[in-house]
Formats: C-alpha cells, structure tokens, sequence
C-alpha cells in the first residue's frame, strides 16, 4: 500500500484523524528543527519555535485552502516564527549549537570543526531576510522556488537575498578580505 | 571594487553567481571576469561559502525536544477531542451542560461514560492490565489526568531516572520503554490506592502513555496500577 501524501494527512486530521497530523510532523520535523536552529542558533529557541509552529499548523490545518503545497506551508509557518522570534525578541545568539555527528575520516578534523562553528556564528550575524534565504537554499537545498514559496516572495528575491548574504558571508568566513568587496 | 574594471564590483560577482543578471549581462560580466584575477578569486570565494553552507550538518532533533513536540501535539489532540467537531463554542456550551450534569447527576454521569467506554470497545482492545477491581470510571478518568499531568513534576522517588527506569524495566505494559521520556508525573490515588502517575512519551508526535504504578515501585519490583495511551 503506498504512503498517504501529505495532503491526504491534512484531509484526515481535519476529518479528525488523531495520528494523521502525527505522521505529517514525523516526515518534516527533522528538517523543520534544522531550518529553526539555523536561523536562532539558540537550541532552545529553535525547540519553542518549532512546537509553537507544529501547534499553530495543527490549529490551522482547517484554512489550509491548497494554495501551496503541505510542506511548503508547514515551513513557511515555521521560517515565520523564526522571523518572528528574531525580531521581536531580539535574541542574538553567541552560544554555537554543539555538531551531534561530525563527519568521520576527514583528514583534517580539527580545521573543519573550526570552519563549521565559524559557518554557524557567521550565518547567524546575517540580517534575517538573508539568513533565512541562505539557510534554505545553500544549507538545505530547497529548490528556488519552494523557497520563494516558504517565504512568500519572487524568486529574484531569494537570489538577491541569497546573493547579499553569501557576499557578506564570504567575508565572515575568511574567503575574502573586507578590501576586496 | 576590482582593480582593472571598477565596475565588477563584489555584490555584481554576487549577483552573476546567484543566477540574477540576463543572458547577455551575465555572459559580459563572466567574460570580463575571466581575465580579472580579483574577480575570478570573488567568485572563488563566492564559491567557498556555498560548499561551506551545503557543508553543515543536519543537527539531530535531541529525544527530550521530540517529546515536548509530543506533548504539545497531545494536549493540541486532547483539546480538540474535547472541543469536538462543532467548534470551540458549541464545546464550551457542551463543557458546560456536561459540568452541570457531573455536578447533580453523578450516578447518570458514570454510567454514561461507562456506556461510552463500552461501546466503543476501549476496554475489550485494552490488554489485561493487573489493577484495581473498581475500574470503569477510574480507567477513563486517566486520560483527562494524565493530560493534566504533562509538565508536572510530582513523581516523589520515581523523578528520579534511575528508579524510574528501573520500576518501568519491571512493570511497564507492552509498548513503554524504561527509558521512555518523562513528561510529567503526580501522586494519584486511584480505586483507593495510593499510585504514582507517570505520563511518558512514546516516540510518536501527538501519541504518549499514562501509567500508574505504586509509589514504591524500582529495582526491587512494583506494581502496575493503570496504563493508557494518549493521541492513539
């Protein structure tokens, strides 16, 4: 038997299915909790943000009209909370997020554990709109357009967003000096 | 700004690599840029940063963090049963009718939940579960509290991980791990004995487990009072 899509999930939560919302959360959690701790770096935060943004999709699936895919709108929920938390809290965060597992066998474990907190803090320091272009495109590989989708804006935004934040990054990480910009 | 064309400007470099600039823009600025050795080492460095991000590890969702999700989702699916299909107003008024009734007609109330319980077949496709005589309304009354329970930390010596790892090795019904998350927990008396109440996450968003065991329950053994499971 093949899998329920996620619209078939939307359609039973709302015909009042108790594990049909579950199963949905299940398949984009992992990827949801990356987007959120990303943007905060902050893993507490980042935990807040997603439950809210769960808990508000649960209430809201009944407005779910289709515009957009399921997962599309289930991400946007949560990229706006994440917005929504930055901005109005105003938690900058200085506390890198501890990597679980990093890569085996690299040859120099040292050097790539120092480029990857420096990824994590400089990504932090971008302005949100950038921050969560990038985040989506370059570190999570959504498509142009579901990420225009996520965030609700054309597509020539997240390029440009995505353009102004690797140019800034590229000078937090050290590929290029202030001088050379 | 580049040395040799001040117009390949860094945020240019940027926009030809983001794929922004047309056709024929982008062909002029890759061709200049191919002999500008200041621009090529922009784009060198534009290219850097990508592999850098593409780079990062998913992080892990830690199991305390999944089971909060668990709980939210549960009480989000405890308050919609409660609120049932029509809505928040017509499940207030309902709330009401049935807090009325609760209050004067107690007897009528037990045995409509027991009815409820009946027909819907919860306590045929419950497993035997060692327990109280007196079950009906105590069995039911678990959900509302174990719901009531999430966050609460009331647990006397079973807070404490170990014992309560050890207790649940023991006695825990088919299903709950020992290590299971601990939501929350509160001393209960239920059929007139003393019992803790644990509610414990089950691994699956929205779903977690009530149990009930003696307050002395660990290592040395203990007793399953109750069970029932949350957001099936």
């Amino acid at each position: 038997m093949e899998a329920p899509t996620d619209a078939d999930l939307i359609a039973a939560h709302r015909a009042g299915d108790q594990r049909a919302f579950g199963e949905l959360a299940g398949r984009y959690r992992s990827r949801m909790w990356g987007i959120a701790v990303r943007m905060l770096n902050h893993p507490e935060d980042a935990a807040d943000v997603v439950q809210e943004a769960l808990v508000a999709a649960y209430r809201r699936a009944g407005s779910y009209r289709g515009e957009a895919s399921v997962r599309t709108w289930l991400h946007r929920i949560l990229v706006n909370a994440c917005i929504d938390r930055i901005r109005h809290e105003q938690r900058r965060v200085v506390v890198p997020f501890p990597e679980t597992e990093p890569p085996a066998l690299r040859p120099d474990m040292a050097g790539e554990l120092v480029t990857r907190l420096a990824v994590v803090d400089a990504l932090a320091a971008l302005p949100v709109a950038q921050r969560a272009a990038v985040v989506l495109v370059d570190v999570q590989g959504w498509p142009l357009d579901e990420a225009a989708g996520i965030l609700d804006v054309p597509v020539g935004t997240v390029k440009s967003r995505c353009s102004r934040g690797r140019a800034r990054l590229a000078v937090l990480l050290g590929h290029l000096r202030e001088e050379e910009a | 700004m580049t040395d040799g064309r001040p117009w390949l400007s860094r945020d240019l470099l940027a926009d030809l690599d983001a794929g922004l600039l047309d056709d024929d823009r982008a062909a002029q600025v890759r061709a200049a840029a191919a002999t500008d050795a200041r621009a090529t080492a922009v784009l060198a460095a534009l290219a850097s940063t990508r592999a850098d991000l593409a780079a990062l590890a998913e992080p892990d969702v830690p199991a305390g963090v999944a089971a909060r999700w668990d709980a939210a989702l549960a009480a989000e699916a405890g308050r919609r049963e409660a609120e049932g299909p029509e809505g928040p107003v017509a499940a207030t008024e309902t709330g009401t009718a049935f807090r009325r009734l609760v209050r004067y007609r107690p007897a009528l109330v037990a045995a409509a939940v027991l009815a409820v319980a009946l027909v819907a077949g919860l306590l045929l496709a419950r497993p035997a579960v060692p327990g109280p005589d007196r079950l009906p309304l105590e069995r039911v009354d678990l959900v509302a509290t174990g719901r009531a329970a999430l966050g609460a930390t009331d647990a006397g010596e079973l807070a404490d991980p170990a014992r309560r790892a050890a207790c649940l090795a023991v006695v825990a019904p088919p299903g709950v791990r020992p290590d299971a998350p601990f939501l929350g927990g509160r001393r209960v008396d239920l059929d007139g004995r003393q019992g803790v109440l644990l509610a414990l996450g089950s691994g699956d968003l929205g779903r977690f487990h009530v149990v009930v065991v003696d307050p002395g329950c660990g290592p040395a053994g203990g007793q399953l009072l109750g069970w029932e499971v949350i957001g099936r």
